[in-house]
């Protein structure tokens, strides 16, 4: 139990750490904005000092319920609880965010749950296609029971293509995986941060708070996956997402379409192959 | 200042308007936030995320209308800044009739940034300044 509670608490504490990382290292370099190295963290309490203003009471409910369906999920990834749990917290977490969207009856906030939805779909797929290559690789969908096959390196020779797919997953729920490296680049609008779009005050701290902790649970599930120790799968993975959001500061982002586009070849479909590849061998 | 306000003023985001003008006043606030006096400051598209109402050019009815909409989506405490002589006071553009109000006549302006263009410093200063007084309304007169 002990060995659980400080892993709830380091997955928690990662991910102001990464954002801190991000800040400083961005603050260094030349044309970024400058900003304070535990802006983040201002940030979030800045938001929770403002009011909501909405026009139905209940919207301000919905992202106190995301948070807290975040946490339950945390607690399950940190005991290393069938991954079928963790899907079904995730996927109400991320409900919740979207009806709150949805019932703010602005068409703002309605745009940004049918982009919600649409990358809800990508997603989820991507974690079933990632429960049943667990379960094809390893025989069971418990991540305590699965670890140690992810300690002999099975589950990455056998599920690389699953990781790959998670990691870009992870990429997308944190917004970060709309780079385009061609010339024509375009600037997307703040809508690529869709769900944030309807919430605002202390609404939004809620939602960030949920983005932070289901952050966590991303790189904790995909450290599963990793072959090293538990601790060190964690902080690769966590390394990794630090880089990514450093080249998302930089590069240019794409059009909705095509970031969904490319969402579905990435996340939904290196887990695809993966799956089909293990029925082959 | 309470140690509220100092936190707030460390992560200020502000909603850039153009209400009709010359853009310059916009474009040289942009061009502040790269100094190191605005630190903390971040630019905004979206009014439900925004702290301070930053507006520059000249107010016509038709803007009159977006601007209160705007004000109205923003979370309490919220500010407004008045930057330019075009928001301040119309200044060469307000003829008798001509359509064109100075910011005060649309929204509670919490404080005014004169000059054709303000300077960057100034313009900075007065955004932090507002947040740092707990959002009060002050006038430089």
């Amino acid at each position: 139990m002990l060995e659980v509670i400080l892993w709830f608490i380091g997955i928690i504490i990662i991910v102001p750490v990464i954002y801190l990382a991000e800040n400083i290292i961005l603050s260094a370099i030349p044309g970024q904005n400058r900003s304070y190295p535990i802006q983040p963290i201002y940030r979030l309490i800045k938001h929770f000092s403002k009011t909501d203003l909405y026009n139905r009471p209940l919207t301000r409910w919905f992202p106190v319920g995301a948070c807290v369906f975040a946490l339950v999920t945390l607690f399950f990834v940190s005991a290393g609880e069938n991954i079928m749990l963790i899907i079904s917290g995730l996927v109400m977490m991320e409900l919740f965010i979207l009806v709150g969207a949805c019932s703010t009856k602005e068409p703002y906030g309605i745009m940004a749950a049918q982009r919600g939805i649409s990358r809800l779909a990508v997603w989820s797929f991507a974690l079933m296609i990632a429960a049943a290559s667990l379960y094809k690789a390893a025989g069971t969908l418990k991540l305590s029971l699965a670890i140690q096959y992810s300690g002999e390196s099975i589950l990455l020779s056998r599920l690389p293509l699953v990781t790959a797919g998670l990691f870009t997953a992870a990429m997308i729920k944190g917004n970060l995986g709309y780079f385009d490296f061609g010339i024509n680049a375009n600037t997307m609008s703040f809508l690529d941060t869709a769900l944030y779009t309807p919430y605002g005050g202390r609404s939004l701290g809620f939602v960030q708070l949920t983005q932070w902790i289901e952050t966590g649970i991303w790189l904790k599930l995909i450290s599963f996956f990793l072959p090293w120790q538990p601790l060190i799968s964690f902080l690769v993975s966590a390394v990794f997402y630090l880089a990514a959001m450093l080249l998302n500061a930089v590069v240019p982002k794409m059009t909705w379409k095509k970031v969904m586009m490319n969402s579905w070849i990435w996340a939904g479909g290196l887990p695809a192959i993966n799956y089909i590849w293990l029925y082959m061998l | 200042m309470s140690w509220l306000d100092g936190i707030r003023a460390k992560s200020i985001s502000v909603l850039q308007i153009n209400a009709g003008g010359c853009t310059g006043c916009t474009r040289q606030f942009q061009a502040a936030l790269l100094l190191d006096s605005g630190k903390g400051i971040t630019l905004t598209g979206n009014p439900r995320h925004a702290d301070v109402l930053f507006v520059a050019g000249c107010i016509n009815n038709k803007s009159a209308d977006y601007l209160r909409q705007i004000y109205e989506k923003m979370p309490s405490p919220k500010a407004v800044v008045a930057a330019g002589t075009c928001a301040c006071d119309g200044k060469l553009f307000r003829g008798e009739d001509n359509g064109i109000s100075t910011l005060d006549e649309i929204l509670p302006v919490n404080a005014y940034v004169r000059g054709c263009v303000p300077g960057m410093d100034e313009m900075l200063e007065t955004v932090i300044n507002v947040v740092e007084d707990g959002y009060k309304e002050y006038k430089d007169g």
